[in-house]
């Protein structure tokens, strides 16, 4: 007796000692999801509580997975030690399942409900599953009674899970064709290949498949998917997958094995995956970047660093487990640092799960309250003001709705409360405009009326006329006509200096004009840009600059293939082409900000109106002025936008050169000024 | 039980009883070495000495422990030739031979040296030269009542030239192992200058950690070492204190080194045994003079070796404040450091007497992008700043630090170097500004003061002072990216530069009848630097920086933000310190050194409140440290700033603080109503439980745990604080 509190009171002074208790600093930033999507900072959610390295008399080595028992204790398939530890989650020992005799290694384990401990044995080709005396009760191993498992297929288990039917779910290393599904029945019956990861495709990748062998296209590290690299279960027998490839960083795979969830974000090298039962997911990648989603996928916290040599606590050098607890503390294993790391919510997080978890309840009413304190504490988070919205919209509160859901960058909410807002602003209003929509129609019959009687606005028609007189408005002018008769349009052009290229570019300028305009005012519903976002230098060199390429390219092409376009004849033809957008920005301008989400198909009408007429009137401006058929004019797009590539190629190339020349001249005067004028 | 029996329990008894005498007695017989001489004593300690390596051992008289400077056994333990030298002498040197990128150890034991001794009456000086290669240096060690100093003149440092070889002395250490501590053989700590100060157990970390702490003093040397400004990850929090410290709790002996010289030039250097594959715990600071840098050729390719121009300028001074019995911990060694800081006048424009209050920032204004340019966002014109501290009157805050900030024409990030006096029209102008003046001096109680920035440069707006940019020593200039939408790099002022727009500015804004200014920018940085073709050392720098410092001293209330120690002598209040550290592994616990050593001489407010995740914890911090809290305030909604460079202020709307500061500010004027003008003499930290004792007889417990906690027969709730009067 005398031992064994003795034995404890040592245990104790260890943990005291050993398990590190830190402070309020945290040596990473928090980032959550800002306004446009983008990451924004936030006060630490989770801060560095303890750092776990002895739990009694034991350490770790090279541990390489961590799971959270159902009796609370914390599983670690300890590899460098051929066992798993089991440890209580404030670090006291617990015991140690499996020897070097029973396990040649040991990547990955779950407990099941009875505290059966399966372990993947890589080495050992074999899931092991140990009583929870610690007593071998039963062995898996490749699946051999099936040609479906293949031929070649490796049976190296790395991580795994188990459903509440008891059917395993097995990481297998090499093996691509999924996770290994075992069924306890028998000998362990193989269930098949379940939630493969896709490769990456693109063209560079289809091109390959045509041209390279098999044996040379397995050597290509991107067309062949990527394995999973650990796998969690959720209590709804929902499977995640996690993949050190980026797309396919995390997913949340259904019985039939299809991909069930989007993350917003995902950060590369992702290595572990735990699940709590709020359904809140959380990632860590290797490098010690953590994650927090919501159970759709939003990103709620991106936080934790790398480890660069500084030690300091909440910081990994390769994270290879993680497990959540209900009470939202995060457990890191580190397998270089051998150490469990703690972290814990901080008050703010605990407001902000408290909020989500009324909300996801549907009490939209009382998450107002936490939500609004999450406010008081960081005005940008936008799930506080997404949420508030929300819970306002609900209440019929549409105006405050409205700036929450802006606030929160929630367009749908905003579509949502903007529609209640017009649809009350025209109900109010409808009857005052069509009266005065009638007034206004028939001041102007009685205007109109009395002017052909008495001639009062014979003064504004002269002004008007002169106006109309003006050359360089008409030469701007004769520009629209390309809408109505591109023939003629072209003619004059051509032929009759009816337009001259200071006109051209007043309409290119007007054109960027409203191009800027419709890109930075369009309404918050339509905005293609972030807000804040302006780079009026890019865009006019993109507008003028592209412009004025095209044309000298076209120009160019047009010369050596017998056209008779001049290109000052090119230069206005194609500004006149642009016309129909110069029509469109402002109605599309208008729409923007008077429109929902349930009427944007008038957006994409105008759209597709505006840019085809235009690219029509470039096929046809470019057929009359150099007198070619519809197919040559084709073509010859074709090759000047082959052209403007190869130009563009050169330029860079150029400026590239230039650079370097610039460099190693002036690294000659710098070596000789060092070495021989400041030689100290 | 027989007689016999009863006679051998007897004589066991006895002997069990009398060994630990014995032993005691042998120990202490033989805790100095016979080849040390007594050469200093004061009233608490004597002071021996080792001539041939100039190690010391510093004794307690009152109760005979000991601190040695070199360690005893070398011969146990299996270290290279260098580092046996390296821990076996007294004072390290080394030494450049022509521009040799490696510095050469000038260690007592492994290099031929000549050591010419002169005894004092309380010490020693000791010329020391190393023939076979020319160099040497005077060093001076003196025991007085405070402890030991170490001086080592410049004057006394003499390079040489031998067959053509250069060899030029590089850097020094004095008495690098002086209370070092072996694998956990002793209980105590050494104490590191991270934060408000942090503590390294000693004991056996069974070689968890690898690398040292190994910081500069006053922060990162950006004119010589290549900074990384990543998005992702905090900075560890610099060294504004020049200071570290080891005690030997068990043994009930301690000592503070504090710089007094050359804090400019130095480093902190914690082993924690197992760092660099070492078994000892040790602690000390290293001086560099002159370094090999790398001197780039071209743009992206091709350096050279160069040695700096000239050596830095100054005296090595460093002291060992020594504490023995009940004085031997982190809080009677900070007590011995502020009567330090008393006497060498870093408290002498302290406001020291100034009742609590709380500090209130204003951000006035910000930059956003528009279709052309930049626009006004504008947070907290003066007219509504004046309404909030007519607000926070009304809430029963009666004394208020004011501070403004971004209220120049371009704002926050925008407006910087402060140049001349111009409030921003978009805030109401300088009629605006007096307005506030008039107001706040109406109000009573209310210090207003403009913060003033002459270090940082915004080239956008200031595209003149392009060429005033901050350079390297290796004459590139240096620049970081903000990461913000607006301004995408920031630059630096020259110090030469700094100082003449500091004068003028200072000058100007007299115009305003403000009676404060917060310095920052100049006070966070120790740097080399390239200036008008000559490499410009630390030392300069710091004596430009001074001289802003000294000219808002004579004219201002002048609030310094995290400012570094050598300026505090200038400081009628410090802010923004830090309230923990950077959380290294190794640190076992953060401790208040700072708060404790200025506490009853120096107003100091903390970092802002705004930003915390734990708001309860850090208001307990706040009680702890008697230190005071500070809010970042703003009319409008900080999602105003969204889109500017001030992105990452995310919380600073004032109706949502309204509250929040008028309840901290009552509760903390109640503990404040009874420490004012007291100092903290003792602060222990049981668990979840710290105990801080004002020499007033006022004792503070805090709980940070999630239960009811007991000490001392105190029961404090979980989280919560108490208290007590003796």
């Amino acid at each position: 007796m005398l031992k064994r509190t003795r034995s404890l009171l040592l245990l104790t002074l260890a943990l005291v000692l050993l398990c590190t208790a830190a402070s309020a600093s945290v040596p990473y930033r928090t980032f959550t999801l800002g306004v446009d999507g983008d990451l924004v900072q936030t006060q630490a959610a989770y801060e560095p509580v303890r750092t776990m390295t002895r739990f009694g008399e034991e350490t770790l080595k090279n541990p390489a997975d961590m799971r959270l028992g159902p009796d609370g204790n914390l599983y670690i398939a300890d590899d460098g030690n051929n066992r798993i530890l089991v440890i209580t989650q404030s670090g006291d020992f617990v015991k140690a399942i499996g020897d070097k005799k029973t396990l040649k290694s040991a990547q990955g384990v779950f407990v099941d409900d009875d505290l059966n401990v399966f372990v993947a044995d890589e080495k050992g080709r074999a899931v092991v599953v140990f009583s929870p005396e610690g007593e071998v009760i039963r062995e898996y191993t490749r699946p051999t009674n099936t040609p479906l498992f293949g031929e070649n297929a490796a049976f190296k288990p790395n991580k795994l899970v188990l459903d509440k039917r008891g059917n395993l779910y097995i990481a297998s290393v090499g093996n691509t064709n999924g996770i290994v599904q075992l069924s306890p029945v028998g000998d362990g019956e193989f269930l098949g290949y379940y939630g493969a990861n896709q490769s990456r495709v693109n063209w560079l990748t289809a091109i390959r498949r045509r041209i390279l062998s098999e044996e040379q296209l397995k050597m290509q590290a991107d067309v062949v998917p990527t394995s999973v690299k650990n796998l969690a279960i959720d209590e709804k027998g929902m499977v995640y997958t996690v993949s050190e490839a980026e797309n396919a960083a995390l997913r949340r795979l259904n019985v039939a094995g299809s991909n069930t969830l989007t993350p917003d974000y995902n950060v590369e090298r992702t290595t572990a995956v735990s699940v709590n039962s709020h359904g809140s997911i959380f990632t860590a990648s290797k490098d010690g970047n953590i994650m927090e989603y919501t159970s759709e996928g939003s990103t709620l916290f991106l936080f934790g660093a790398t480890d660069t040599g500084d030690q300091r606590v909440g910081t990994f050098k390769s994270v290879t487990g993680l497990v959540v607890t209900d009470e939202y503390n995060v457990f890191v294993l580190d397998e270089i640092l051998n150490s469990v790391q703690v972290l814990a919510a901080t008050e703010f997080t605990d407001l902000v799960h408290q909020a989500f978890t009324l909300f996801q309840d549907g009490k939209y009413a009382e998450s107002k309250v936490p939500w609004t304190e999450v406010l008081r504490m960081n005005s940008l988070f936008t799930y506080a003001s997404t949420g508030l919205g929300e819970a306002l919209y609900r209440e019929g509160n549409f105006d405050l709705a409205l700036s929450s859901f802006r606030n929160g960058g929630n367009r749908k909410g905003y579509s949502d409360a903007f529609w209640e807002l017009r649809s009350d602003w025209l109900h109010r209003n409808l009857g005052v405009i069509l009266l005065w929509i009638i007034g206004i129609a028939v001041v102007l019959k009685i205007a109109g009326i009395i002017d052909r009687k008495t001639h009062f606005l014979a003064p504004v028609r002269t002004v008007k006329g002169k106006i109309g007189d003006i050359g360089f408005l008409k030469k701007v002018g004769w520009c629209f006509t390309m809408m109505r008769n591109p023939f003629d349009c072209c003619y004059g052009i051509k032929r009759e200096k009816r337009s001259s290229i200071p006109a051209a570019v007043c309409v290119v300028v007007i054109f960027f004009i409203l191009q800027v305009v419709n890109k930075y005012f369009s309404g918050f519903l339509f905005k293609t840009v972030q807000e804040g976002e302006y780079e009026l230098l890019r865009d006019a060199v993109m507008t003028f600059g592209a412009f004025l390429l095209l044309t000298i390219c076209c120009y160019l092409v047009c010369t050596i293939q017998e056209g008779e376009a001049r290109f000052r004849d090119i230069f206005i033809g194609s500004a006149a082409a642009l016309t129909p957008m110069i029509i469109a920005l402002p109605i599309r301008l208008l729409l923007s900000n008077v429109l929902t989400f349930n009427e944007d198909f008038f957006l994409t009408l105008v759209d597709v109106v505006a840019y085809g007429f235009t690219a029509v009137l470039i096929i046809l401006e470019l057929m009359y002025l150099n007198d070619y058929s519809m197919k040559k004019t084709l073509g010859i797009i074709i090759v000047t936008l082959f052209t403007v590539l190869v130009t563009v190629a050169l330029l860079f190339v150029v400026y590239v050169l230039i650079g370097q020349l610039v460099d190693f001249v002036s690294s000659i005067y710098g070596e000789v000024v060092y070495r021989f004028v400041r030689k100290v | 039980m027989s007689g016999k029996s009863k006679c051998l329990i007897l004589l066991l008894s006895l002997l069990l009883l009398l060994l630990p005498a014995v032993m005691a007695e042998e120990a202490a017989g033989s805790a100095i070495p016979d080849d040390y001489v007594l050469c200093a004593e004061s009233s608490r300690f004597r002071m021996y000495l080792k001539e041939s390596t100039l190690a010391i051992i510093v004794e307690s008289k009152a109760n005979g422990s000991v601190l040695y400077s070199t360690v005893q056994n070398p011969d146990d333990f299996k270290d290279q030739a260098a580092w046996k030298g390296f821990y076996q002498s007294g004072i390290v040197m080394e030494f450049i031979e022509d521009v040799k990128s490696t510095n050469t150890q000038a260690d007592l034991v492994n290099m031929k040296n000549e050591i010419s001794l002169k005894y004092l009456d309380n010490g020693f000086t000791a010329d020391v030269t190393f023939p076979e290669y020319g160099v040497g240096y005077t060093a001076e060690v003196t025991l007085d009542e405070s402890g030991i100093t170490v001086k080592i003149p410049q004057s006394g440092i003499h390079n040489s030239e031998i067959d053509g070889k250069r060899y030029t002395v590089s850097t020094f250490t004095l008495y690098p192992f002086l209370g070092h501590s072996i694998m956990g053989q002793d209980e105590g700590y050494m104490i590191i200058p991270d934060g408000q100060g942090a503590l390294i157990e000693l004991k056996d970390n069974e070689k968890r950690y690898s690398s040292p702490f190994d910081r500069p003093v006053y922060g990162t040397n950006i004119g010589v070492e290549d900074t990384v400004n990543s998005k992702w990850t905090v900075s560890t929090e610099p060294i504004i204190m020049p200071v570290f410290g080891m005690v030997h709790t068990a043994d009930r002996i301690g000592f503070l080194g504090v710089i007094e010289e050359g804090d400019n030039a130095a480093r902190i250097r914690a082993y924690p045994n197992g760092a660099n594959n070492m078994s000892f715990d040790w602690v000390s600071a290293k001086y560099t003079y002159r370094f090999v840098y790398k001197q780039p050729t071209g743009p992206s390719s091709g350096a050279v070796d160069m040695l700096t121009e000239n050596a830095r300028s100054f005296d090595i001074i460093q002291h060992f404040l020594l504490t023995d019995e009940d004085e031997a911990n982190y809080a009677g060694l900070a007590c011995a450091w502020r009567d330090y800081m008393e006497e060498k006048g870093f408290f002498k424009n302290a406001e020291s007497d100034r009742p609590f209050d709380v500090e209130i920032d204003f951000l006035g204004m910000e930059k956003e992008n528009s279709v052309v340019g930049t626009s006004d966002v504008v947070m907290t014109s003066f007219e509504q700043a004046g309404s909030i501290l007519e607000w926070l009157k009304t809430d029963g805050v009666d004394r208020i630090s004011a501070v403004y900030r971004g209220w120049q024409n371009g704002g926050l990030t925008g407006a910087v170097p402060t140049d001349g006096y111009s409030p921003t029209g978009a805030l109401g102008g300088a009629g605006g500004l007096e307005a506030l003046v008039n107001k706040a001096s109406g109000l009573g109680n209310i210090d207003l003061a403009l913060e003033a920035d002459f270090l940082r440069l915004n080239t956008d707006t200031h595209p003149t002072l392009t060429y005033s940019a901050f350079k390297k020593i290796t004459s590139q200039t240096w620049s970081a990216p903000t990461f913000g939408p607006v301004y995408a790099t920031q630059y630096y002022l020259t110090p030469s530069r700094s100082l003449d727009m500091a004068r003028s500015t200072l000058q100007a804004m007299k115009a305003s009848k403000v009676s404060g200014v917060a310095l920052t920018g100049i006070t966070q940085l120790m740097a080399d630097a390239y200036e008008s073709g000559h490499y410009v050392e630390s030392g300069e720098l710091a004596n430009r920086y001074e001289q802003i410092a000294q000219t808002a001293a004579g004219e201002y209330r002048t609030i310094l933000e995290s400012a570094n120690a050598y300026l505090w002598p200038y400081a009628h209040a410090l802010s923004d310190l830090p309230v923990t550290g950077s959380d290294y592994a190794y640190v076992s616990d953060d401790i208040p050194l700072l708060a404790i050593a200025i506490s009853g001489k120096m107003p100091a407010y903390i970092e802002y409140v705004n930003f915390q995740a734990n708001a309860r914890r850090f208001f307990l911090r706040l009680v702890e440290q008697g230190t005071r809290p500070c809010f970042l305030i703003t009319m409008e909604d900080p999602i105003a700033l969204q889109n500017t460079n001030s992105s990452d202020i995310f919380s600073s709307r004032w109706d949502l603080y309204r509250v929040t500061i008028a309840t901290w500010y009552r509760d903390l004027k109640t503990l404040h109503e009874k420490i004012d003008g007291a100092a903290i003499v003792g602060h222990e930290i049981h668990g979840d439980i710290t105990k801080v004792t004002w020499n007033n007889g006022i004792r503070v417990y805090l709980n940070y745990g999630e239960k009811d906690a007991s000490l001392d027969g105190e029961t404090i709730e979980p989280m919560s604080w108490k208290v007590v009067q003796d």
